[in-house]
């Protein structure tokens, strides 16, 4: 796998992922589904960043929204068609929106083709009319959304439901007709359900309608007989003519149905590919909008094994920071094949560094704008993210040991051309034996095809001229007095102000000691004086 | 005036329940729907839907089939249109969901019965009504429910009709006494206190205000079984309790039962009183102080004096019994026959 899940995490590419909202039910499908980039397929890449660009520059991004918000699954009806099924009514209705939606989209796109669209074969997202199979949903050529088996559809069916009223109207006046004799007879009225209730006590009425022709016994309890309206020989033909009317319609509805069917199976082919079409434009049109969101960049996309970023952003520290009301500080950085080491002050932004440049590049090799100013860079075969806080709890791993148990996995990868970040390397164990693993590896992976950043605080490990050296800049060029000063005031949010003069760029350097920083920090942040003291006592005797 | 006439000037959205499962609701409804034929009434019609459980429409007891008439317009869930037997065409496919499928609305183009299974939740409810006032419609009506836990219909309508049947009880005092305690409960009187009401838009749990119109909030989410703990926020201060929730038997027992406390009970509205007649006629007495925010109006009672285990009662009896608490019309909708007499 070119990016693990693990790595996801790690990179909080999740975050960007999320972003990505499309707003049908195919797009989400396709979403699930999203094309990873891999070196030789640049071209590829660079036509489905210049959909991402038609759809950014699209004036009916908003419009498209909508409409795709109004697709409904049609997937499970289709194949039922071809199956051979008879598609219900409501199935046969959700078909019409489908194509009307579709129509709605096609005008849409259509209604502002900027110039990119000639950038990538457009007849790849270009949806298809299907001006037979809508004439056949549409026989009252309303061009409504509306549907049901329309009278219009045979004259057989206007026969038959004509018929229908025909009887329930004849029906109705027989009725009103007994009724009205009931009425003068026996001065009662039938309910609803054309019945009478009567009270046991009154007898005589009783026996008079039991000895009349007009209302039937129903039932009774111990207060009341029910009667029902007698059925006449004329209300008991009107009945069987109607059921067997109704019959005949049922029957020429399922023929239409059936003959509807069987054009939805004929459209087989183009309604697949207008779902698959619907997908992908929506698809697309969420990376736009998350580009848009982010305020993301199209990348340019080389063949050559290069990664040079300007003024990167890792976003979901970016949103953090900005809810605090504080400002993140792009980073500008360029890398090569081999590896690169990073060193400097505490709290200086290494591992997010680490985390921005895995990110811009996870969110390249998903074909999609990427969080920086600029981005010129190769594709990767794949990329690995090691932050040393991955403890396996599960496996019973600490920290060093799910370390490198990952490494080892990606060292493994002996070809192409991935993207290998390691943040601290064997920071959990003793100085040593850290060293020397750090030094190896830094000069293992120096020798690959892969480029490699590589955090660390050990001296002198990315020793050897053809190592790239950086440095966080740090805490150096400010005035120290002043933060001093300001923590004073604030001694709680030592954190917060150390953020806020820290400088987080990075800067070639030659020198193999890397800063001491630490105990100035500590310091900084308020732990007790003669803890920094004793600390300081025992550094001037080592030294 | 007819109640139909009644209906078609002061209520545009109205909903009908049913005291109880087979309390005629559904002939309530039928009824309603001939009326409004006679008078060339649009309707709109839904219903509120059921949760998962009982959505078994096919063993259900009671199967409510109601009769519609061409043009008239329904929201019902997707499944129920493989049941009905009227002509609908299909005018919209909704994005709320209930166990039937989606919310569908339909026109009626040739009258027969349907089964209706409209949505869950009161927001879907609201919705719903709101797509289907698009359509060409005098009046809209739900087949209503009061239920903890679902959508209570009548506060999101302009009212409603309730519908008790025999089934409340064989003895007719009962079935008066149950219907006349829910009459009462829907019509208790609203707070008129303006202080109280500013205060109360902006809470959603139960709550004791003081005299001073300082509330403390209880982390109690219904009134439910919370008896003490609200109890032992009250003390002589206490001018309001608002309850936001059920108000059950012995919630209210735990509430009154305090001597010297001087406050009275507050709650959304009347479809929120789960309690006995008796508990309640009982605390009354002992001088029990109960409003609402808002009162739900009652446009009809409709009786069905016969009740599914076998027994009946006498129709009039009900109607009497009922009409000596309330000034809503109150007929049997079997005879059909709605006295003009008020």
């Amino acid at each position: 796998m070119i990016i693990s899940e693990n790595t996801i995490k790690s990179l909080d590419f999740q975050y960007i992922l999320n972003m990505i909202e499309p707003y049908s039910p195919y797009g989400i499908k396709k979403k699930k589904k999203m094309r990873i980039f891999k070196p030789g397929e640049e071209e590829d890449l660079l036509e489905e960043l210049n959909k991402v660009e038609f759809f950014l520059k699209h004036k009916k991004r908003d419009e498209m929204k909508s409409i795709l918000a109004h697709f409904k699954e049609v997937g499970e009806s289709i194949e039922k068609a071809k199956k051979g099924y008879v598609l219900l009514t409501v199935e046969l209705f959700e078909i019409k929106n489908f194509l009307i939606q579709v129509n709605k989209l096609i005008d849409a796109v259509n209604a502002d083709l900027n110039s990119e669209r000639i950038k990538f074969n457009f007849g790849e997202i270009e949806l298809k009319k299907m001006i037979e199979l809508e004439k056949s949903l549409d026989p009252k050529k309303d061009r409504l959304n509306t549907f049901y088996i329309y009278d219009e559809y045979s004259k057989k069916l206007i026969n038959l439901r004509n018929r229908k009223r025909k009887l329930k109207r004849e029906m109705k006046e027989e009725k009103e007709k007994i009724k009205e004799k009931i009425k003068q007879e026996y001065d009662l009225n039938l309910n609803l359900k054309d019945e009478v209730v009567i009270s046991k006590a009154e007898k005589d009425l009783i026996e008079k309608i039991e000895e009349g022709t007009y209302l039937n016994f129903s039932s009774e309890n111990y207060l009341n007989h029910i009667y029902g309206l007698k059925k006449t020989e004329k209300i008991h033909q009107i009945e069987s003519k109607y059921d067997e009317m109704k019959s005949l319609e049922d029957k020429e509805e399922k023929r239409i149905r059936k003959n509807l069917s069987k054009l939805v199976a004929g459209s087989y082919d183009s309604l697949k590919w207008n779902i698959e079409t619907v997908g992908k434009i929506d698809l697309v049109l969420a990376k736009s909008e998350e580009a848009k969101q982010t305020e993301s960049t199209k990348p340019l996309v080389v063949e050559e094994n290069t990664l040079k970023i300007k003024k990167g952003r890792h976003l979901k520290t970016e949103k953090f920071l900005k809810e605090k009301g504080n400002q993140y500080t792009p980073i500008t950085i360029e890398l090569s094949p081999g590896t690169t080491c990073i060193t400097g002050a505490n709290m200086g932004g290494k591992t997010v560094t680490l985390k921005m440049v895995g990110q811009v590049m996870a969110a390249l090799v998903y074909g999609l704008y990427v969080p920086c100013e600029k981005l010129k860079a190769g594709l990767r075969n794949f990329i690995y993210i090691s932050t040393g806080d991955e403890q396996s709890v599960e496996r019973g791993l600490s920290t060093f040991g799910a370390e490198i148990s990952s490494l080892k996995k990606v060292l493994e990868i002996k070809e192409g051309k991935g993207l290998i970040l390691i943040d601290e390397l064997a920071g959990g164990t003793n100085p040593k034996e850290g060293y020397a693993i750090t030094k190896t590896i830094i000069e293992y992976l120096n020798e690959k095809d892969s480029i490699s950043i590589i955090t660390t605080h050990f001296d002198k490990a990315a020793e050897g001229e053809d190592i790239l050296k950086l440095q966080v800049s740090g805490l150096s060029q400010i005035d120290e007095n002043q933060l001093k000063d300001e923590l004073k005031i604030n001694p709680k949010k030592g954190q917060e102000i150390i953020a806020k003069y820290m400088d987080y760029t990075l800067k070639k350097v030659e020198e193999n000691e890397v800063p001491k920083d630490a105990i100035r920090i500590a310091q900084l942040m308020g732990l007790q004086e003669d803890i920094i003291n004793k600390a300081k006592e025992i550094i001037s005797k080592t030294d | 005036m007819r109640l139909i006439q009644d209906i078609k000037e002061n209520y545009k959205t109205l909903s009908i329940i049913g005291l109880a499962k087979n309390s005629g609701k559904t002939e309530t409804l039928n009824y309603l729907i001939h009326e409004a034929k006679k008078i060339n009434l649009k309707l709109g019609i839904t219903s509120t839907g059921r949760d998962g459980e009982k959505t078994d429409l096919v063993t259900e007891t009671e199967k409510p089939s109601i009769y519609v008439e061409e043009g008239m317009i329904i929201a019902t869930g997707r499944k129920t249109l493989y049941l009905t037997d009227a002509g609908l065409e299909l005018l919209e496919d909704t994005d709320i969901t209930t166990p039937m499928g989606r919310i569908m609305i339909c026109r009626v183009v040739q009258e027969g019965e349907v089964q209706i299974a409209g949505p869950i939740s009161s927001k879907d409810m609201e919705k719903t009504i709101k797509l289907m006032w698009k359509y060409d419609i005098d009046n809209l009506f739900i087949d209503g429910a009061v239920d903890r836990k679902t959508v209570s219909s009548p506060i999101i309508t302009d009212g409603c009709i309730i519908a008790a049947g025999a089934v409340l009880s064989r003895d007719v005092k009962k079935v008066v006494e149950k219907t006349s305690h829910i009459i009462e409960c829907y019509s208790l009187p609203e707070i008129e206190d303006e202080k109280l009401i500013k205060i109360l838009k902006n809470v959603d749990t139960t709550a004791v205000i003081n005299k001073n119109y300082e509330f403390e909030k209880l982390q109690v989410k219904t009134g439910l079984g919370n008896g003490s703990k609200i109890k032992n926020a009250v003390n002589k201060d206490s001018k309001y309790i608002f309850i936001d929730g059920a108000l059950t038997s012995s919630l209210l027992k735990n509430l009154v039962d305090k001597d010297g406390l001087n406050y009275t009970l507050v709650l959304r509205d009347g479809t929120k009183i789960f309690t006995e007649p008796y508990t309640w006629n009982n605390l009354k007495r002992q001088g029990m102080k109960i409003k609402v925010l808002k009162k739900i109006k009652i446009a009809a009672v409709t009786v069905n004096p016969v009740s599914p285990y076998g027994y009946v009662l006498r129709s009039e009896d009900m109607i009497k019994g009922i009409k000596r608490n309330t000034k809503v019309k109150v007929f049997d909708v079997q005879t059909g026959v709605e006295e003009n007499d008020n």
